[in-house]
């Protein structure tokens, strides 16, 4: 009996028992008139309180608005920039009481590390918003375009943050040294952080999704270079920033918002789950979601949604390579 | 481990088991300074710090300590370790130790089998079974007073976790998904 | 500012108001003393149940359920040893040993109050300077925070007891430990085998868990088991002089956690450890800590305490969520329609007095509710322990999976419950573990994140910040200050002073200031020891060691 030995034995016993934490996967036939009954899960592959959940949130409560006879529940299973939760979710395969609320990184991830699923190991559901991001710099900034960025880009490294090597902050960076700019790029946990950071003259750009941004450019902290987006928004703060089309660059940013359902459920829960997303967004709550973060509405689902995925999937291969 | 902090006199031979503890940290700290050679000290894109800097000196300087402490053991023997504050059972017989051991494999056992058996049996209900077997079999407790323990943990866990707090736990095969359509 | 605080504590205290901070303190405290399920956690799980309610009602009570799961957490901590929160693991330290000599009544009382008046002079300056020290916030950079972090991986000094290379060493196995995983820097995948679940770290609340709840459980099943404690009633009610010697405790701990709590990211854990760390230097009866000194419990509570209310200053004000549970407020607050930055103050005055009365209310609540049950909560300890330690098992698997609703939690509390229980057979200080888990990734993202703004030179981005130095030279001052002092005080003791042997610790990374910390840390070894045990018998053994 000498405990400590036990550590060493348990770091290796615990990776082997990792196996045999699988769930079951009976399934059986699924009838036509098939509702989902009791306690739905939604599954987000981040931490509480983050743009993912948010969105969860807001759809699994407009999902119970319905009322129709089920209770969808968030659950948070984050770690490894959502390499865990999605890893786990490839278990419930053919379970149609189960959904996922993703997003881009869902491309991205495969694409920068090296896991075991892509998107097309799940169903696609519905992808009910678009989110971009544009670019902040201090209001002393010597930059006042993302073109004059990235002009200074060519002869000395600019500073940016960026939360995370697969979020939308790395799509930025990529799109801009596409255009020929060179950054240095100090990582950071969140848009929140990079703000931060670009507040306390740390850096001298950030990128931020307009809703994290437009106080700061209210305060008049921030001046706005350029968005992302293929139009300029639709606010009155926000309609004055030209994209980055507009000066001349060639660069776009998109992410997507979306549920899928997991891998080879039946099309009639598929058909069941598109429905009654697409009632779930003429809710109030859906809407002044859309509204106060600025998200840009969208509705693709199915079949289309999947091939969009497939067409994303190669911009972001070309982007991130 | 009947050595271990029985005395707060020097010891005149070093002793096994806080031997055997240096010596798991110098080869903790050994494994990840060799892993972390898979890791890049800088990152090539733009010589910032790499993955492997962190585990790497950490690493060493744990393999290093963890030896001094080895020697340390080895030549003097010590009374330095921990915060002084091991409470040894004494006055225990021969009997009762080997009790108390068999006591504590049999209490890790069923956690162990208790862990296996959540995703058959369910979350709850491994536990309540857990919470028979430790109370009737383990304390020796009367099989009324056991039985209501496990079924009072089996209520109160789920009015609390199910009920009010909604954590999604593990149904096993008790899982209304798997069972609700005809 | 008057009239909006009238407004404020005008719309916070309705009738149903109070009835719902009420339940939430209560279900708070629930939540606490379940392991595993932290204040994050619990918000986060009854968000859901509050969006029913009009926003003010909702934010009182998750003020309600915030304040509670911290006092919560503690309670277990102080009871049986098992922190609820990561916060609460320095309560352990000195709670336990109290609870242990039959003193858990006034440890629970001296916590609740404790807690109570850094929440209330946390909250007074929140609402006074919160711009103002937001501001000073953004004078934290990288540079700033690899500072505080070497600081707060010095305070290991204090929790190593008389063996320092030893909890140097234990700190190191934490740092590696959360080392698994994604790196925070680079994003490269670290000692994960190609094993997804280990691409999100070895997490530790689970840890924590098994080292603390498992753990010592299994110990008391080798002491064979814990007498249920029967304490005297006049021992549960607070003494004069247990009041004389918090009031200080209390006070550092509450300016200690304020101002780390002011920093985005630092968190209320380091908080805790590092006003334990503070008590250990400055306080009158510092030689008493670690046996069940009542400066022990207060401090770090009213440290965890200050610095959540203090976390709201970066939440608020840079939209940056201080810690965890901030973090799930944000979200929270974003539902409401209260969008944190810098114009919130001015902007939507109403609901930030809102919120901000209701904090008061939320901590008076829990003030009321809990001193009178601190002696009942005392009471638990008289359930005997056959039936008391799978209740254990069971509160500490069920906190554990509901972490992240995943069985690798539920193996991982199982592995540190032996090795937590091996640890404490041996006398191993398990703090230092902790504090190496918690502080380990967040030292590493400040460095990476140095070295990036440096384009790949640390140094030079250290000297060149005041702030930086400064918060260096106090991290050495919590080293070798004692070293000092004695060397001043009497010239015999100071032999070791000025021993210039060469430290186990070749620290080839980045930075030499560090190496230079870490470097006299070893040299002080000898000294701290003998301040804490004089055992001049031990003397020789000591100069030998490498």
């Amino acid at each position: 009996m000498k405990p400590p030995l036990r550590m060493a034995l348990a770091v290796t016993s615990a990776i082997t028992l990792l196996s045999g934490c699988s769930t079951l996967n009976a399934s059986p036939p699924v009838p036509d008139d098939w509702t989902p009954r009791g306690s739905v899960s939604a599954l987000v592959a981040f931490a509480p309180g983050g743009g993912s959940d948010r969105s969860a949130r807001v759809i699994a409560q407009s999902l119970n608005e319905l009322e129709a006879g089920f209770d969808v529940n968030v659950e948070n299973k984050e770690g490894g920039s959502g390499a865990v939760g999605w890893a786990t979710f490839m278990a419930e395969k053919g379970n149609g009481n189960a959904l996922l609320v993703a997003e881009s990184a869902l491309n991205t991830l495969p694409i920068v590390y090296d896991v075991p699923f892509t998107y097309r190991d799940f169903t696609p559901l519905v992808m009910f918003a678009r989110d971009s991001r544009m670019v902040v710099a201090g209001k002393d900034s010597p930059y006042d375009s993302c073109k004059e960025l990235v002009e200074a880009g060519r002869k000395k490294p600019v500073k940016t943050g960026s939360s995370g090597k697969t979020g939308a902050d790395s799509l930025v960076v990529a799109e801009f040294k596409k255009n020929g700019g060179r950054f240095s790029v100090v990582p950071y946990g969140s848009t929140g952080e990079v703000l931060t950071g670009l507040l306390g003259g740390r850096i001298d750009v950030a990128p931020a999704s307009a809703a994290a941004a437009k106080p700061y450019l209210e305060s008049g902290d921030f001046k706005a270079l350029c968005t992302l987006t293929a139009k300029r928004y639709d606010d009155p703060v926000l309609k004055k920033v030209p994209t980055a089309r507009e000066q001349g660059l060639d660069a776009e940013v998109t992410i997507w918002r979306g549920v899928l359902a997991p891998g080879g459920v039946d099309e009639v829960q598929r058909r069941y789950w598109i429905d009654a997303i697409h009632r779930a967004m003429r809710s109030g709550t859906y809407r002044d979601y859309i509204a106060s973060d600025l998200l840009i509405p969208a509705d693709v689902a199915g079949d289309d949604f999947e091939k969009y995925l497939d067409t994303y999937d190669r911009q972001m291969k070309e982007a991130l390579s | 481990m009947s050595g271990a902090g029985s005395a707060p006199v020097a010891p005149a031979r070093a002793r096994r088991p806080v031997l055997a503890a240096h010596c798991v940290l110098a080869a903790f700290g050994g494994l990840f300074f060799a892993g972390s050679f898979a890791y890049p000290w800088t990152n090539p894109e733009d010589g910032t710090i790499g993955a492997g800097a962190l585990p790497r000196v950490a690493g060493l300087l744990l393999l290093l300590i963890g030896l001094g402490l080895v020697w340390q053991e080895l030549r003097a023997g010590s009374v330095l370790e921990g915060d002084g504050h091991v409470e040894e059972s004494v006055g225990q017989s021969d009997g009762e130790r080997r009790a108390t051991r068999r006591k504590l494999v049999v209490v890790t056992a069923a956690m162990v089998v208790t862990a296996l058996l959540i995703p058959v049996l369910g979350m709850l209900p491994a536990l309540a079974v857990m919470t028979l077997f430790l109370t009737a079999v383990v304390e020796r407790m009367r099989w009324p007073a056991a039985l209501a323990t496990s079924v009072g943990v089996l209520v109160v866990s789920y009015l609390l976790f199910i009920v009010v707090l909604r954590v999604p736990l593990p149904f096993g095969l008790l899982d209304p998904a798997l069972w609700s359509s005809p | 500012m008057i009239d909006h605080i009238v407004t404020g504590f005008g719309a916070a205290l309705s009738a149903e108001n109070l009835l719902w901070c009420f339940v939430g303190v209560l279900l708070g405290t629930v939540i606490g003393i379940l392991p595993g399920l932290g204040s994050a956690t619990g918000v986060a799980i009854l968000i859901p149940i509050t969006l029913t309610f009009d926003p003010l009602t909702a934010l009182i009570m998750l003020a309600g359920i915030y304040h509670g799961s911290q006092f919560g957490a503690t309670i277990t901590a102080i009871l049986i040893a098992t922190p609820g929160e990561a916060s609460s693991v320095v309560s352990t330290l000195d709670g336990y040993r109290m609870a242990r000599q039959g003193r858990a009544g006034p440890a629970l009382a001296i916590s609740a109050l404790g807690a109570f008046v850094s929440a209330m002079v946390s909250l007074f300056a929140l609402a006074s300077v919160a711009p103002f020290f937001a501001r000073l916030a953004l004078d934290f950079g990288p540079p700033e925070m690899l500072a505080v972090m070497i600081l707060g991986l010095c305070t290991i000094v204090v929790f190593s007891g008389r063996n320092l290379p030893l909890g140097m060493g234990l700190g190191l196995a934490g740092i590696l430990i959360a080392c698994i995983g994604i790196d925070v820097g680079s994003g490269t995948p670290r000692y994960t085998f190609g094993q997804i679940d280990l691409f999100g770290g070895v997490p530790y609340v689970e840890v924590m868990i098994g080292l603390f709840a498992v753990g010592e459980l299994l110990n008391q099943l080798h002491l064979g088991m814990a007498e249920p404690i029967r304490a005297r009633f006049r021992d549960l009610l607070l003494t004069k002089e247990d009041i004389k010697r918090a009031t200080p405790a209390t006070a550092r701990g509450t300016v200690v956690g304020f101002l780390l709590g002011c920093l985005p990211g630092a968190g209320t854990t380091l908080a805790s450890f590092m006003a334990y760390g503070a008590e250990k230097r400055f306080s009158r009866n510092r030689k008493k800590l670690g046996t069940g000194a009542i400066e022990g419990v207060v401090a770090p509570d009213a440290a965890t305490n200050a610095a959540s209310n203090a976390n709201f200053v970066p939440t608020l004000v840079l939209g940056v969520p201080g810690g965890a549970t901030t973090a799930v407020l944000l979200g929270a607050f974003l539902i409401y329609g209260i969008q944190p930055g810098p114009l919130l103050f001015e902007n939507q005055p109403t609901l930030v007095w809102g919120l901000l009365a209701s904090f008061f209310i939320g901590n008076v609540i829990l003030l009321l509710l809990n001193l009178p049950l601190a002696p009942l909560f005392a009471q638990l300890l008289r359930i005997r322990y056959a039936i008391l330690y799978p209740l254990i098992i069971v509160t500490s698997l069920i906190g554990a999976y509901s972490v992240k609703n995943s069985m690798l939690s539920v193996w991982i509390v199982i592995v540190f419950g032996l090795v937590g229980y091996g640890m404490k057979r041996l006398g191993l200080p398990v703090a230092p573990l902790v504090l190496g888990l918690v502080i380990g990734p967040l030292f590493e993202k400040a460095l990476v994140q140095t070295s990036a703004l440096g384009e790949g030179a640390v140094l030079p981005q250290i000297t060149g910040s005041n702030v930086a130095l400064g918060i260096l030279c106090l991290a050495l001052l919590l080293v070798v200050g004692p070293v000092l002092v004695k060397a001043v005080r009497g010239r015999d003791a100071s032999e070791s002073t000025g021993d210039e042997r060469v430290p186990v610790t070749a620290d080839g990374a980045t930075d030499a200031t560090a190496s230079d910390v870490v470097a006299s840390a070893v040299a002080a070894s000898p000294n701290e020891s003998s301040l804490d045990t004089p055992n001049p018998d031990r003397t020789p053994s000591q100069e030998r060691q490498p």
